[in-house]
């Protein structure tokens, strides 16, 4: 009969063990999938092509033409692979043309008699089967032996994407970038975070050290219990309908987008202030009485600095919150394809994981791999701050 | 970028009366104001406050309040749009596109219009002078009560308790906002649609073209919630707790301290992600696992959806479980102990008994979690909108709904955009309610520390 007891308690120990081995294996494998898939995006490959300019060739030429350009690429390409029939952008992104054309304007003249060795990007469809994204069929099997050819001594190299940092949005899987979504999110979280901070605080120092238990205090606290449960979408409607056709905020701007997301973290800010100005014990607030202290003296002075690493702790947690949120933004009008870095708070401008569901949604080759970047950058962040927060926090606590 | 330049010369204005005030004061009754802190405070909010207020208001309120003075005091009524864009063709100098607007009374219009130009130019360019104006008035009745400023102390701490108050009201607002907001949407919404045909309809189609009352129907979108929901819950249900049981009871105390953390991270991960997951990753894998057995998964479904919001809401439950064994008393495990039952035997017919509602409660909490959760359903449930029971299939769920009518262009007279804020509404109800139920279980029935 014990052996059997016992056996039971062997059985019911390895199921905890199992079910906590499975939620963390789902968990990190999820990571590890999107890990895995995010690190073609950041690198990306190049050519260096030498370019000799003589004064033949710059004689009589607009050369703020980005035509003129585009035929230096070809007569330089076409030499390199030994053919006649390749086209600048079978080979090369539309970037470097640009970037050519700015060189061929900057420089003008001084160019004459020099040789250059220029790197430029090649264009998504090589990329990407450098990268072995797509099938070697959908090249021409010409192109694709050169390429190889290339390759192999190194004319075309792989080298780590600054662009995928550097630019914004764009319809080619090269070219496009994650710093308008990063400067949208950041900022309005930014926004949220002025909103819902000072709000928040002061709400919860009311609630806690000013209000007796009257009507309205409980009120206030039913309310703010509710509001913490409210799924986020319904933040989304609330949006539409008093910050957007009421305060006419712009649809799809910062600011909107920043406020929201202040209100739907306000909850959480105002339940972790009063939690951390409860851990304050008494004897503190009565022996600032003691020594005269008017009761603003004491909240002000004693209570705030001693629970503010634990109120910042919970503000932090609850702006890396609002950093993932995504559904009422879709609502805001920020799923949109935006190729303009954001200057002003009334801008128009996507998010971080709006960004992500838009390449998500497209499906040319290339892009998802830059959903998983994007996706694994988000995690890296939230993870970082969180665990910085909770390190500072187990730093500076003071525990009583 | 107006609004920053005018905010930051209205802080700088602020400042420099500040000092003014300061300087003025000291020399007329020779007394040393910058040593009291809570004195300079209490002069900040007495210049700052009635021009932040007046600032807010000219910002915000200005163009709705000449709107609704022109509409008292004119004879004929407009519409505020057509006013606003006439006044601004007028502006650009090209009055007759305001024939387009109104056909028939286009005179007029055309004079309350430039009423209203004349009026938002003054206020416009005047807005720095109404601030000063109003600094200076309030510097004036800061000099009439400068004899009772002895009591500064407690003045400012009525002053901050105000203050706060006026923040505290700002949690009612919100909450009413939500209310309000949903409320009238949606009773504009029941004019053109009858309760009866959204409550009891089982056609969700708001493409039709024609007879759309009869295509907007609430059961299929129930129905596919709640299929995914519930298998949220079993999948997360089982996992959950018994991990936060083994994690609160058998784990050893360092490993207990590193992992609860990791749990709260867990939670806080963006919901995208694992919508991510869900379509790229979980899909394929259990696809070609099903196919062993015959079985056809299609590639958006409520098995995935419902298998992903689970992993998305195992850490909350986990993690909750974990806090009610933490707060059992240490005797009665003990007692249970010196009785010669096993671990696993007080763990279950003791400790398990007395967490049990606190258990439950977070089950349903969880599971209001999953009905409201929006990005991994809208990523891989699909947009079918079927009765079925069937895991396989692809169905669609209240808040993908909501998304898709929102997301594109608005009409506020349509019942396609309004049926939005219905679906919003019923979400917000079932919500509240299955708090209410878990709030209610935990306070009648959970085992609390006092």
């Amino acid at each position: 009969m014990s052996k059997f007891r016992l056996f039971k308690e062997y059985i019911f120990q390895a199921t905890g063990l199992f079910s906590i081995f499975i939620l963390f294996f789902i968990l990190i494998y999820m990571l590890y999938s999107i890990f895995i898939n995010s690190y073609k995006a950041f690198y990306t490959h190049k050519i260096t092509l030498t370019i000799t300019f003589t004064e033949k060739m710059l004689k009589n030429q607009n050369l703020k033409d980005p035509n003129f350009a585009s035929n230096i690429l070809k007569v330089t390409l076409n030499n390199l692979l030994k053919t006649e029939n390749i086209k600048t952008d079978d080979i090369l992104s539309l970037k470097s043309i640009i970037d050519l054309s700015n060189l061929l304007e900057k420089e003008n003249t001084a160019l004459i008699n020099k040789t250059y060795n220029l790197t430029f990007l090649l264009n998504s469809a090589i990329d990407n089967y450098l990268k072995n994204n797509i099938s070697p069929q959908t090249l021409t099997p010409q192109i694709l032996q050169e390429i190889k050819k290339l390759r192999l001594t190194k004319i075309i190299y792989p080298i780590f994407n600054i662009y995928f940092f550097t630019n914004n949005d764009s319809f080619s899987s090269e070219l496009a970038g994650i710093k308008s979504a990063f400067i949208g999110s950041i900022s309005s979280i930014l926004v949220a975070l002025i909103f819902s901070f000072i709000i928040g605080v002061s709400t919860a120092i009311y609630l806690e050290e000013f209000s007796s238990k009257k009507l309205l205090h409980s009120i206030v606290e039913i309310n703010i219990n509710n509001l913490a449960s409210v799924p986020s979408i319904i933040y989304g409607l609330l949006g539409i309908t008093i910050l957007q056709n009421f305060l006419l905020l712009p649809r799809g701007s910062i600011i909107l987008s920043g406020i929201l997301l202040g209100i739907i973290s306000l909850p959480t800010i105002i339940i972790n202030t009063r939690l951390a100005l409860r851990g304050i014990p008494n004897y503190i607030k009565e022996s600032g009485y003691g020594v005269g202290a008017s009761k603003h003296q004491i909240i002000f002075n004693l209570v705030l600095p001693l629970a503010l690493p634990n109120i910042l702790t919970g503000t932090v947690l609850a702006m890396l919150r609002a950093l993932g949120e995504t559904a009422p933004l879709l609502l805001l009008g920020a799923f949109i394809f935006n190729t303009k870095t954001p200057l002003s708070l009334f801008d128009k401008s996507t998010s971080l994981p709006i960004q992500i569901l838009l390449w998500y949604n497209i499906p040319s080759h290339g892009f998802l791999e830059k959903a998983s970047a994007a996706i694994s950058i988000l995690i890296l962040l939230v993870i970082l701050i969180s665990i910085l927060t909770m390190y500072l926090k187990n730093k500076f606590e003071k525990k009583f | 970028m107006s609004f920053l330049i005018s905010f930051m010369l209205l802080i700088i204005i602020i400042y420099f009366s500040y000092i003014l005030i300061i300087k003025t004061v000291n020399k007329l009754f020779n007394f040393n104001i910058t040593e009291n802190k809570y004195l300079k405070i209490y002069y900040g909010f007495y210049i700052a406050i009635p021009m932040l207020v007046t600032f807010l208001v000219i910002t915000l309120f200005s163009s709705k309040l000449i709107l609704f003075y022109l509409g008292k005091t004119s004879q004929q009524s407009f519409p505020q749009n057509s006013i606003k864009s006439c006044a601004l063709y007028i502006h650009l100098q090209e009055d007759y596109k305001c024939q387009i607007l109104n056909k028939k009374d286009f005179k007029s219009l055309k004079v309350i219009s430039k009423k209203y130009l004349t009026y938002t130019d003054f206020i416009n360019s005047n807005k720095i002078n109404i601030l000063t104006l109003i600094s200076i008035l309030s510097l004036f009745l800061l000099f009439l009560k400068l004899h009772s400023l002895k009591n500064i102390n407690e003045k400012l701490g009525s002053m901050v308790e105000v203050f706060l108050w006026c923040f505290s009201l700002v949690g009612i607002l919100i909450s009413i906002g939500i209310i309000l907001s949903l409320f009238l949407e949606t009773l504009k919404f029941f004019h053109l649609v009858p309760l009866k045909n959204f409550i009891f309809g089982l056609k969700w189609n708001p493409d039709a073209t024609n007879n759309i009352s009869q295509n907007l129907g609430l059961i299929p979108l129930l129905n596919g919630t709640i299929l995914i929901a519930l298998i949220a819950i079993i999948f997360s249900s089982f996992l959950g707790i018994f991990s936060g049981i083994y994690l609160s009871e058998y784990m050893p105390k360092n490993l207990q301290k590193i992992i609860k953390p990791i749990l709260d991270v867990l939670a806080g991960i963006p919901t995208i992600i694992y919508g991510f997951f869900a379509a790229i990753t979980l899909t394929p894998i259990i696809q070609s696992f099903l196919s062993n057995f015959n079985l056809i998964l299609n590639n958006e479904s409520s098995l995935i959806a419902g298998i992903v919001i689970g992993i998305m809401i195992t850490p909350i439950i986990t993690s909750l479980t974990y806090d009610v064994f933490k707060t059992l008393p240490k005797n009665i495990k003990e007692g249970a102990l010196g009785l010669g039952l096993t671990k696993n035997e007080s763990i279950r017919k003791i400790c398990f008994q007395m967490a049990l509602p606190n258990i439950i409660s977070s089950i349903i909490l969880a599971f209001s979690r999953a009905i409201g959760e929006t990005m991994i359903v809208v990523m891989a449930s699909g947009l079918a909108a079927k009765i079925t029971l069937s895991p396989f299939d692809s169905v669609t769920t209240i808040t993908t709904q909501i998304v898709i009518m929102l997301q594109g262009d608005q009409e506020f007279n349509n019942p396609k955009t309004l049926s939005a804020f219905a679906l919003g509404f019923i979400l917000f109800l079932i919500t509240l309610f299955l708090n209410i139920i878990s709030l209610y279980i935990t306070k009648k029935y959970g085992y609390n520390k006092k």
